[in-house]
């Protein structure tokens, strides 16, 4: 026993180390962010010769942080709260409907999976601004919930076939109608999945950059944060100084967040032991 | 049962109200601003902006991402002398081609924008106003700039932003340190200058091969000599007057290569942009091929690095060898624009008024195409003036070629540098491209 | 009973159909907006078209090489991509699906590469090959450190496959960690009882019973590897000498650069088609699978 025991560490050890290969970027993005332009390019893999914030508050002055944060936050949490109101209720009933309509609403719903964004955002743009929604929130995040619906639906919908039926017909038999079976039996069991599902929209949606070039380009007050910083660059200019303390800024939002969040993740083993 | 899907409704509800709640908050946005009649006021003034309700918004589209800071003085003036006015720009630097090309399918097309001249703003000139009839405007202009914003007819459906310049870009000191007292002017005299450089241990090349646009822009050096202009060029190469295989100095192209191969960095195809620029400005590359357009980013690496241009050499005459000048980007004002006075009125502001000399000269350091005495920053661009007088400049070629060149042309010089294309597959390429 | 179905309507129209809207608003009708593009010649910009029949999709079949040399690479791409992509994601989850403080920085880490931005991330690959190879040759003095990572066809394609695994193997993880940690302790348990080691418990127990975790993953890293854009875009350029031009970078470009608006939209459809079937070959696979465990 002892020996499988240290085989199985070993593998974790492994899996440890490594993990500080995935750690890099983010030391050499904050190491590099308080390095001159210059410094960058000829000693990117050295420590910098002095610390000191000024190109973080210049970044953060410049590009009006406060405003860019409010609106990527906006974003994000209205298109999170969309997705999870909406996915789980169709994928719930799509895993739960044998039909011809389920099965071809399911497929309207996952085919974009399929289909390279690039090419449909020119008529994806035609179509926003027949809405009249070009350049505003609102046009911005129905597209974003829209862009982030078939992924969700997809994963909850795996996840729901595990569910087992009995649970839903026992509530039923008690006398619960549908929606009230769904509210009260099956959205508790999909917590694990939708953590999940929030986590990834979020971070989808806090750094996203196409779409919000594309929707609301021309109005520069509403900008997200990764398109504003994206801004600064062309095919013969990089604006690093500012970019990267801009980056390592944005992260720490959404670092926190996924710390947050991943421990629901996995305590959702409660939630999931209900079952089986 | 009935309280609890008036529940659910409720809730979507809700998330439909937040939406919508969101949308009216929002600014001043581009499609209500194309609507400057009627609905748009009432999102303008939520802004905050001059709540006057009669505020004209006009959509600026700017493919610039330097000079930042004096565009945004210039713009502030602007509003500043046309109180109710105010201006959105949009600077889309990166993937500018693409984005624009949304907004103006999308029907949300800017009153004032800019795209590379030659063969992407034919493509825009359908929605273009035409300057030909205003002479007062056009005669504030250098003739030859106003010239690349023509089209087939002769039309000016463009106005020109500031001279470009490329070719090669040397050293000074490194020069000095090999001994070079005389610039190469010839390909044998580059190739002398190379060994004399490699003998003291210099990298005498740092060709940003990663770049396809780098490759595509220097091949067009080969394709001329001194008795055809661009023009020229292009006319016989599509009428079939003139091959590649016929062009006097094209071959010399993969001489060429082959030497900053030879001369240059262990990993020629990994250097892009930034990292020629960066040896070259800290004395680490004798020469990269670029444009004047660089002189800000090689500022930042060391402001007192010792540069100048070098006439291409292409040829074994020292009269082939030259620099490449055009009036690259060029200003279009949308002829459907609900404020097309006003738009007309900004475009011609930015271009040539002094606040626009400010951005132009000051910001971006570039020779504007507006006739002028303001004094140049940037000193790649005032070296370049020089070989200008001196009739020493070719025009371009790559931005009058058929769309794609560069895209499609570069890829096949870098097969060539890695040794998987002949100089003569290389060359039946550049002519199917051509001819399709 | 009439009534009952339609009440069973209103349900499945009140649960599904807002959910459908957006999809069809955002994606579906766009694409099939492009499909009339693709039977024209238009440059993407002008006010005119003209209609030119199957003449794009015969040009796709018959003259347009750059296409299915994409169309290889993102295939042979889509291999290597999903099967490295899922078995190291599964390896890292098996290890990180504890409730210990160790293992919740570990699962962080794995996922910063996902959440930084595409521009930061090429930066610092940029380097890591350049300078960061260069002093690991001096120091080992091997020769795989000393190759033109970037320069050379074949490499670029290694250099591709590490980093969009690297990139986005925190994605898969997290995924597999929330099918992992569904599985119920107790069966685990019983099958220590029964005598079964870790390594039994993980091949006879968890993997079949992570089965839907593993056909998400399985689709989603085939769907991600068949539309590769991003890293193509913004770090190798399709280079060198067009050796990693992906199909959705090949598209982008033709509808983009080379202003073949109509051409571009008829090889999407094309390619659509394409990743259907194939999708459709995977699905009935895994739920093949599904079914047996």
């Amino acid at each position: 026993m002892k020996i499988k025991g240290k085989k199985i560490s070993v593998f974790s050890v492994i899996v440890f180390f490594a993990s500080i290969f995935w750690l890099l970027p983010l030391l050499l993005i904050f190491i590099n962010s308080f390095k001159p332009y210059n410094d960058m390019m000829q000693h990117f893999l050295s420590l910098p010769q002095t610390i000191n914030f000024d190109k973080y508050i210049e970044t953060w002055t410049k590009f009006d942080f406060p405003k860019l944060i409010g609106n990527t936050l906006l974003y994000t949490g209205v298109s999170v709260f969309g997705i999870v109101i909406l996915a789980p209720m169709a994928a719930y009933k799509l895993a739960r409907t044998k039909s011809k309509l389920s099965g071809f609403c399911f497929m309207v719903i996952i085919m974009p999976m399929m289909v390279p964004f690039q090419s449909y955002m020119i008529t994806l743009t035609r179509l926003v601004s027949n809405f009249k929604l070009t350049g505003t929130k609102t046009g911005y995040i129905a597209v974003t919930v829209g862009l982030l619906m078939p992924l969700a639906v997809y994963m909850i919908h795996g996840f729901i076939k595990n569910v087992p039926l009995e649970l839903e017909e026992s509530a039923e038999i008690d006398g619960a109608g549908k929606i009230k079976t769904y509210f009260m039996i099956v959205l508790p069991l999909l917590k694990p999945i939708l953590t999940t599902v929030v986590v990834l929209d979020a971070l989808a949606t806090w750094n996203d950059i196409i779409t919000n070039q594309l929707i609301v380009g021309g109005n520069a007050s509403a900008m997200n944060l990764q398109n504003a910083l994206y801004m600064q660059f062309s095919a013969q200019t990089s604006d690093w100084e500012h970019a990267l303390p801009g980056i390592v800024m944005s992260m720490i939002p959404s670092l926190i967040f996924f710390i947050v969040m991943q421990k629901h993740i996995v305590g959702g083993i409660t939630a999931g032991s209900v079952k089986g | 049962m009935v309280k609890k899907t008036v529940a659910v409704l409720m809730s979507v509800a809700m998330a439909g109200t937040l939406l919508a709640g969101c949308g009216g908050s929002s600014a001043a946005s581009s499609s209500a601003a194309s609507a400057t009649s009627g609905s748009s006021s009432a999102e303008a003034s939520s802004e905050g902006t001059a709540a006057s309700g009669e505020e004209v918004v006009l959509k600026v589209f700017d493919a610039h991402a330097y000079g930042l800071d004096q565009y945004a003085e210039m713009a502030a003036k602007f509003e500043e002398e046309h109180p109710g006015v105010k201006i959105q720009v949009q600077h889309a630097a990166n993937d500018n081609t693409t984005l624009l090309q949304s907004r103006v399918n999308s029907g949300d097309i800017p009153d004032v924008f800019d795209i590379e001249s030659g063969t992407a703003a034919q493509a825009y000139y359908e929605y273009a106003y035409d300057w030909t009839n205003d002479t007062e405007v056009l005669k504030l202009f250098n003739e030859d700039a106003v010239n690349t914003g023509k089209d087939a007819d002769g039309k000016v459906m463009s106005l020109p932003w500031t001279y470009e310049n490329m070719g090669l870009i040397y050293n000074k000191d490194l020069f000095a340190k090999a001994g070079i007292t005389e610039l190469p002017q010839t390909m044998d005299e580059l190739e002398a200058a190379c060994e004399k450089m490699k003998a003291v241990g210099i990298t005498a090349f740092a060709l940003s091969a990663k770049e396809t646009w780098v490759l595509g822009q220097l091949a067009t050096h080969f394709m001329m000599d001194k008795s055809l202009d661009a023009a020229g060029v292009v006319e016989a190469l599509k009428s079939g007057k003139l091959t590649f295989k016929d062009m006097p100095n094209f071959q010399n192209l993969f001489r060429f290569l082959d030497l900053a191969v030879k001369y240059g960095p262990d990993k020629p195809l990994e250097v892009d942009w930034e990292t020629c620029e960066n040896m070259l400005a800290n004395n680490e590359a004798a020469i990269i091929h670029m444009g004047d357009w660089c002189q800000s980013t090689l500022d930042s690496f060391n402001p007192d690095a010792n540069l100048a241009f070098l006439p291409c050499p292409v040829s074994d005459k020292a009269e082939d060898a030259t620099l490449l000048s055009s009036c690259n980007w060029t200003y279009i004002v949308n002829k459907d624009s609900k404020n097309l006075e006003l738009a007309k009125e900004y475009a011609e502001y930015i271009l040539s008024s002094d606040m626009g000399q400010y951005w132009m000269c000051d910001g971006v350091g570039a020779v504007p195409a507006v006739k002028t005495d303001k004094e140049v920053q940037g000193r790649l661009a005032n070296d370049a003036k020089t070989y200008v007088t001196e009739g020493k400049t070719n025009g371009w070629i790559h931005t009058i070629a058929p769309t794609g060149y560069a895209d499609s042309m570069g890829p096949i010089l870098q097969a060539y540098m890695t040794g998987d294309m002949t100089a003569e597959e290389v060359t039946t390429e550049f002519q199917n491209f051509w001819a399709s | 009973m009439k009534n009952k179905k339609v009440t069973e309507f209103l349900i499945f129209a009140l649960f599904v159909f807002p959910a459908v809207i957006f999809v069809i608003f955002s994606t579906d009708i766009p694409f099939l907006m492009n499909l009339y593009y693709s039977f024209f010649d238009w440059n993407g910009v002008g006010k005119s078209m003209t209609f030119v029949g199957f003449d794009n999709f015969i040009k796709i079949f018959t003259a347009d090489t750059l296409f299915w040399k994409g169309v290889k690479f993102t295939l042979k791409f889509a291999v290597f991509y999903v099967v490295i992509v899922n078995i190291i994601a599964l390896a890292i989850a098996l290890v990180l699906s504890k409730e210990k403080k160790s293992a919740s920085v570990g699962r962080a880490f794995y996922y910063i590469p996902y959440i930084i931005s595409l521009t930061a991330i090429s930066l610092i690959w940029k380097f890591i090959i350049g300078p960061g190879f260069e002093s690991l040759y001096n120091i080992t003095g091997w020769e795989i450190f000393n190759w033109s990572w970037l320069g050379t066809g074949k490499l670029a394609f290694v250099v591709v496959v590490v980093m969009t695994v690297w990139q986005n193997v925190g994605f898969y993880m997290v995924n597999y960690i929330a099918g992992i940690i569904a599985v119920p302790k107790e069966l685990m348990e019983a099958a220590q009882i029964d005598g079964a080691n870790k390594v039994q418990t993980i091949t006879r127990i968890t993997i079949p019973m992570i089965m839907p975790s593993i056909s998400i993953c399985l689709l989603t890293s085939l769907t991600f590897a068949f539309k590769l854009f991003d890293v193509i875009m913004v770090f190798t350029k399709g280079g060198p000498a067009n050796s990693t031009v992906s199909v959705a970078y090949n598209i982008y470009k033709e509808a983009f650069v080379n202003s073949n608006y109509g051409l571009a939209t008829a090889k999407s459809l094309v390619f659509v088609v394409f990743v259907l079937i194939i999708t459709a070959i995977q699905m009935k696979v895994t739920k093949s699978k599904e079914v047996e465990s």
